[in-house]
């Protein structure tokens, strides 16, 4: 194991952070630390890191407790939300630092830092930059720049606190591809700390959902989605329609495990009261007779086939539910 | 639709009201700024220059420069430290009472000269808290250049802090924690990350400090003893020799600093200038 978590709290005025919160993440992974803002996901990578000090339990990294070395022994590399650059120096001087400031028996020669940071603004693809100030960039670019000055240092593992959550969209889809492809190339052991489901989904190996202070689930991503331990799991994780109680607890469906029928008697009656065609699927809004609304999600070919526009009566039913004992709230 | 008129001259106040409020603010600030400087200098040549060069030359006024110069440099020096370390301090850890450490910042602003200038008499006069012993260990700070230091200090200190507390609150944690990790020490992270991200903003202050600092004279005046050739500063001794009606000599004293005054004013702009064109990152 390249990072074990064991048992870690922390308590902060009052409020709980962090509730004994375990987890094995293997070397060479990229585990994703999902969950809602406040669900404690940032502290805990903050913990690895090294940056905060947890009221119990502890970290090990490669068998070692993280508050053993000092900070700057940790050979820990951090991408910070907001890229945290430093302003005064150039592209070339942000990558280059971790290495000068090693202290000179270890530090590289000035030829290798040089040919290191070249090698470095290469693989972030942005060979012609290395003389720009970090204000002279796009946020896309700090984030770039960030990532190389972590991994110049060649870290243990890769801490990402937020890394696209203040680009835009495209951008964001850009780089956690990007950065997936890097994670295959590099194989450093990464943690990655999203409150997007999307991004945790299509990047990570393991993906750990964090709600109130503890990890509900841990586990690659289809079996989160196909097989949600909890319903906070089942309905932070793509959409979920909430149904009806039954004995053990409440009913649930996704919108494209849902049947539409125009025949009366294949379900519950229902209005169509949105219907957005985007890409490959149709999303509607379906407003039930009994009260209360659910998502359908159609293929295009089954939506011609119905021949239903915003305002036609539908009859609805779930094709397969699961069960959750608790009530869902986000 | 009809077409929009385009505003001939913005939205704002009609053209006699700014052209009256311009003409006001100017006619002030050459009746009570530009033409009593000008005449300092007028009046410290009228003599002509040989008086002029004589009067900074006589012995006491050499004097006066030279502990103005050298007190003035350690309170700057002083205020820059602490000035450093409280905005450090502040901006980075969130004290309980921040809104009132922020207030006693000021503290030095609010209070009249004079008072802080007896504050330090209470403190380390031979009556004073500290006096006795100080004088037991033969260390005199009031009518001394200890005292003119402390009381300088006191007065300038607020420049630097005030100065650097919003920058360092600007700066955050994170480009520091983020040295950190890469691997560089405490002391390493202050110089290369904390200090050049400060850098325009603490000379700013520093010459600000030191501006203030030369042309202090209420706390200086009640800590230093008035002690000719000894604990005259350049403003007491201007005060003490205009007191004895000899104009020349006074201001030709005075227009030496109303020059110290003017150049520390062009470089408090050169830095401006220098932070924004960094900061815009041109």
């Amino acid at each position: 194991m390249s990072i074990e978590i064991r048992n870690l709290s922390k308590r902060l005025g009052g409020k709980t952070i962090l509730d004994r919160v375990s987890l094995d993440i293997p070397e060479g992974g990229l585990l994703a630390l999902l969950g809602p803002s406040g669900s404690g996901k940032t502290t805990l990578l903050r913990i690895i890191a090294g940056l905060e000090t947890p009221d119990e339990g502890e970290v090990r990294v490669h068998g070692e407790a993280s508050h053993a070395r000092r900070p700057q022994d940790r050979q820990v590399g951090f991408v910070f939300q907001h890229y945290a650059l430093f302003p005064h120096m150039s592209v070339r001087q942000n990558i280059a630092f971790g290495l000068d400031v090693k202290p000179r028996a270890q530090r590289p020669s000035r030829e290798a830092i040089r040919a290191r940071v070249d090698e470095l603004l290469q693989l972030i693809q942005m060979g012609s930059y290395g003389h720009r100030l970090p204000a002279e960039l796009s946020g896309g670019q700090r984030q770039r720049v960030a990532l190389a000055r972590a991994l110049a240092v060649e870290p243990r593992v890769l801490l990402l606190d937020e890394p696209f959550g203040a680009l835009d969209a495209q951008v964001r889809a850009e780089l956690r591809h990007w950065l997936r492809r890097l994670h295959d190339v590099s194989k450093v052991t990464t943690v990655l700390v999203t409150h997007d489901q999307e991004e945790a989904m299509e990047v990570a190996d393991t993906v750990a959902v964090m709600n109130r202070a503890r990890i509900e689930q841990v586990g690659p991503p289809r079996d989160i989605y196909d097989h949600p331990a909890t319903a906070f799991v089942a309905g932070f994780v793509g959409q979920m329609n909430r149904l009806h109680q039954v004995a053990e607890g409440t009913a649930f469906a996704r919108p494209h495990e849902m049947e539409l029928s125009l025949d009366p008697g294949e379900g519950q009656a229902a209005q169509v009261a949105r219907l957005a065609p985007t890409g490959a699927l149709a999303r509607l809004r379906l407003r039930l007779a009994s009260g209360g609304e659910v998502e359908v999600h159609l293929t295009r070919d089954r939506l011609a086939d119905l021949q239903i526009a915003e305002g036609s009566q539908v009859y609805v039913r779930p094709a397969r539910v699961q069960v959750f004992p608790e009530d869902y709230s986000i | 639709m009809p077409e929009m008129p385009l505003p001939a001259e913005g939205v704002g106040e009609p053209r006699w009201l700014r052209w009256t409020l311009t003409a006001l603010a100017l006619a002030f600030l050459l009746g009570f700024l530009v033409l009593p400087l000008a005449n300092i200098f007028h009046a410290a040549l009228s003599e002509g220059w040989r008086v002029f060069l004589a009067s900074l030359r006589d012995e006491e006024a050499a004097l006066a420069i030279r502990l103005s110069l050298t007190s003035s440099a350690a309170a700057v020096l002083l205020s820059t430290v602490f000035g450093l370390a409280a905005a450090w301090f502040l901006g980075r850890h969130r004290v309980p009472g921040h809104g009132l450490w922020v207030a006693v910042l000021d503290l030095p602003f609010a209070i009249s000269p004079v008072v802080a200038g007896l504050m330090f008499v209470l403190l380390f006069g031979l009556d004073g808290w500290f006096g006795p012993w100080l004088d037991r260990h033969n260390t005199q700070v009031i009518f001394a250049k200890p005292g003119i230091i402390l009381a300088t200090a006191f007065v300038t200190f607020p420049f630097v802090a005030r100065e650097l507390l919003p920058l360092v609150e600007a700066l955050g944690p994170e480009a520091e924690e983020a040295a950190r990790l890469l691997g560089a020490s405490p002391w390493q992270t202050f110089l290369r990350v904390t200090l050049p991200a400060l850098k325009w903003g603490l000379l700013y202050g520093v010459i600000l400090c030191a501006s203030r600092a030369m042309g202090e004279f209420g706390a200086v005046s009640v800590v230093s003893g008035h002690i000719r050739g000894e604990t005259m500063t350049l403003p007491l001794h201007i005060e003490a020799v205009y007191n004895e009606y000899q104009f020349g000599a006074a201001f030709a004293c005075a227009s030496l600093l109303s020059l110290v005054a003017l150049v520390s004013l062009a470089l408090k702009s050169f830095v401006a200038w220098r932070a924004r064109r960094d900061r815009e990152g041109t």
